[in-house]
């Protein structure tokens, strides 16, 4: 069953006892809300998400609610927990869904090391995959969201999750998070997408999601091979330009950029090699989003990746 | 649908006591043990004893997948925790003064069997009372200090308990925890720590030593009943567990522990860790300690088969809380006398006190 055949009153009544487990890539999400705005938010943007009903295990339990100190009665605030416990200070009620998307971020970040998970995004398309590696800010989830709506398919404009046992990647597909003049370029670039409310004034300024493409999350599970080690700059009114990139500095930035390496010692290290083995590396500089998504059409997989030479 | 008799504490222990059982355990009842597994820090132990009955590969793979993460972090912070102990080493280098490593880290540098997936959060450490001053300054000198900066708690640790206020290094995250001897200055059990000293173990390679055979469970033993802090009273039971286990096949192990307590003025902590190991996990015991007055023994019967069932918070039940009431009152009363845990707790309720008013009048947190 997908979160979308449930009315909103179901939806917010299955929210608010007992939770919605939720099939989020490779993990199951198990949120528990009673606050209406998240309820509607997440009724919009995970539309095209399986409910689990079978498994009855999550790996990661949220619960957002009101606080039940006086503070409630002055201002309307949201409080996240993961496994019964608070883990951040509380955000404004109203921007709950927000606070779920950084958190489920957070919580995956802590929970998951059954994986390498480095900060990046990652999409797919004829069965191979780019990393994008980037700082915030350096126009990653734009790139990415770009792509997804010219044919590339979603993993994830935040986390690339590397098996170690065979160094594909596992897709996580969820909204994606546009931030301040992404959200209004992504709109008249992507018209039909489907978006999420504007949070303005977070601490990552104005905030919008917009909703995976549904190939993206009817795939889910899907693994793919990765071959491309793209880092992505956005650089005003530059043409744009793919350079070669060396290979060993590719793998201590990837290091810098993951949030287990360390935790994951020698594993996380074999991890990273093997995918260095496995993909060309590139620095990628470009102003305009159409000239990027063909300069990605045209990258030729490599065939330590599994393509086959001509 | 839910069974409200299913009671995950109780399925957990049964796991500790025989992990063969791991591979009948369904999917849903994972659902209500992997949060409380975690909790008590014990989803790496169970791990370990999956791995080691040969069953884990039977296991479903999304569960391995939460048990394989939770080994990975225990992993890392044993290696942490390996690393800040030579780095301890070499800060007190020259100093000519004897390391002795308490619990987790003693289990683990040694291979003892309660090493096994253990989640280790402090680094513990003993030293001769009389270096202890000594050992500081060096140690600060070395680049670590206390985050203990409320004057009540640092004279609260100096002036009555058996350790310093904890110490981080200020490039690293393991909490060290430098202790004199193991249990309170202020406790009614007379414990002559150099004795601990004098029986110490080389642990080999590493520069530093451990407790001997005998006190290694004492320590566990006196830790649990004597301070009174039950809630991972399970994790503490069941080191004491594999730790009774792993000696019994040396040859007279049990008379010599009951006359090692006895020196130490631990017959009391050895009795009751003989008796809840019993009870928890069908131990058993060929050289019990005496018996304490019956009345106390029922007593504590009544509170710590209740308190000794791990839950989590939300999930404890009000006889198990107010059992867990009792025996932190206990481990109070033996840990310091009347007068003092009277001023004691009265100050600590003035401070809590006066910190919840200051809450009240913060202000509104930064709307993020």
């Amino acid at each position: 069953m997908k979160v979308g055949e449930l009315t909103i009153t179901e939806l917010g009544q299955r929210l608010a006892f007992g939770g919605v487990d939720l099939h989020v890539g490779p993990i199951i999400v198990r949120l528990k809300t009673r606050i209406a705005s998240l309820v509607e938010n997440f009724a919009t943007l995970y539309a095209d998400y399986p409910i689990d009903t079978r498994t009855g295990l999550a790996d990661i339990r949220v619960t957002i609610d009101r606080p039940k100190s006086l503070r409630r009665y002055l201002w309307p605030l949201s409080v996240f927990k993961l496994e019964g416990r608070q883990c951040f200070e509380p955000f404004a009620l109203s921007k709950a869904f927000a606070m779920f998307e950084w958190g489920l971020n957070w919580s995956v970040m802590n929970d998951v090391h059954w994986m390498l998970n480095i900060h990046s995004a990652v999409v797919e398309r004829n069965g191979f995959c780019a990393i994008l590696p980037a700082p915030p800010g350096s126009g990653k989830s734009t790139l990415c969201a770009a792509l997804v709506n010219r044919g590339w398919r979603l993993f994830s404009d935040e986390m690339a999750l590397i098996q170690p046992i065979d160094g594909r990647i596992r897709p996580m597909p969820r909204p994606i998070n546009l931030k301040n003049n992404a959200i209004e370029l992504m709109r008249s670039y992507a018209p039909d997408a489907v978006f999420g409310p504007l949070f303005e004034y977070t601490q990552k300024g104005a905030v919008r999601h917009m909703r995976p493409p549904i190939d993206s999350v009817e795939r889910m599970h899907e693994t793919a091979l990765p071959s491309w080690v793209i880092f992505p700059r956005y650089e005003k009114d530059s043409p744009p330009k793919l350079t070669h990139y060396s290979k060993a500095q590719t793998l201590i930035r990837l290091a810098q950029n993951a949030f287990n390496y360390s935790i994951l010692r020698k594993v996380g290290f074999d991890t990273l090699a093997t995918l260095m083995d496995r993909c060309d590396c590139y620095e990628f500089v470009y102003s305009n989003l159409d000239d990027a998504v063909e300069t990605f059409n045209n990258l030729k997989p490599t065939e330590a990746a599994g393509a086959v030479s001509p | 649908m839910k069974d409200a008799s299913f009671i995950p504490g109780r399925l957990l222990i049964d796991l500790l006591a025989d992990p063969r059982k791991v591979a009948g355990v369904s999917l849903r009842d994972w659902d209500r043990l992997v949060p409380l597994a975690r909790w008590v820090r014990l989803l790496g132990r169970l791990r370990a004893g999956a791995i080691d009955t040969g069953v884990y590969p039977d296991l479903d793979g999304h569960v391995r997948n939460i048990l394989d993460s939770s080994w990975t972090v225990a992993q890392d912070q044993n290696a942490l925790m390996a690393w800040e102990v030579s780095r301890v080493r070499d800060a007190l280098r020259g100093m000519d003064v004897p390391i002795v490593l308490l619990k987790g880290a003693a289990y683990m540098l040694s291979g003892l069997p309660p090493a096994r997936g253990r989640f280790a959060s402090d680094l513990d450490i003993m030293v001769p009372i009389d270096r202890i001053t000594e050992v500081e300054a060096r140690m600060t000198e070395k680049g670590y200090s206390t985050f203990v900066h409320d004057p009540y708690d640092d004279h609260y640790y100096r002036r009555w308990m058996h350790e310093l206020p904890p110490m981080v290094h200020r490039r690293r995250t393991t909490v060290i925890d430098v202790h004199h001897t193991i249990l309170p200055r202020t406790t009614r059990i007379n414990l002559d720590p150099r004795k601990l000293f004098e029986r110490a173990v080389d642990i080999p390679g590493q520069g530093v030593k451990r407790l001997c055979d005998e006190d290694l469970i004492l320590h566990s033993a006196a830790h649990l009943f004597c301070e009174g802090e039950f809630d991972l009273a399970i994790r503490d039971l069941c080191d004491m567990n594999d730790l009774f286990a792993h000696f019994a096949d040396q040859k007279g192990f049990g008379g010599a522990l009951l006359a090692r307590a006895q020196e130490l003025d631990l017959l009391g902590p050895l009795f009751y860790a003989q008796r809840y190991t019993h009870h928890f996990f069908a131990t058993r015991h060929d050289t019990p300690a005496p018996q304490p007055s019956a009345w106390c023994v029922k007593l504590m019967d009544s509170l710590v088969h209740r308190a000794a069932i791990p839950a989590r918070p939300n999930e404890s039940t009000s006889a198990r809380r107010l059992a867990a009431w009792g025996l932190f009152m206990r481990g109070h009363f033996i840990k310091m006398p009347l007068p003092l845990l009277a001023m004691h707790l009265t100050v600590k309720s003035w401070l809590r006190f006066t910190h919840f008013v200051q809450r009240l009048f913060e202000k509104k947190p930064q709307d993020a």
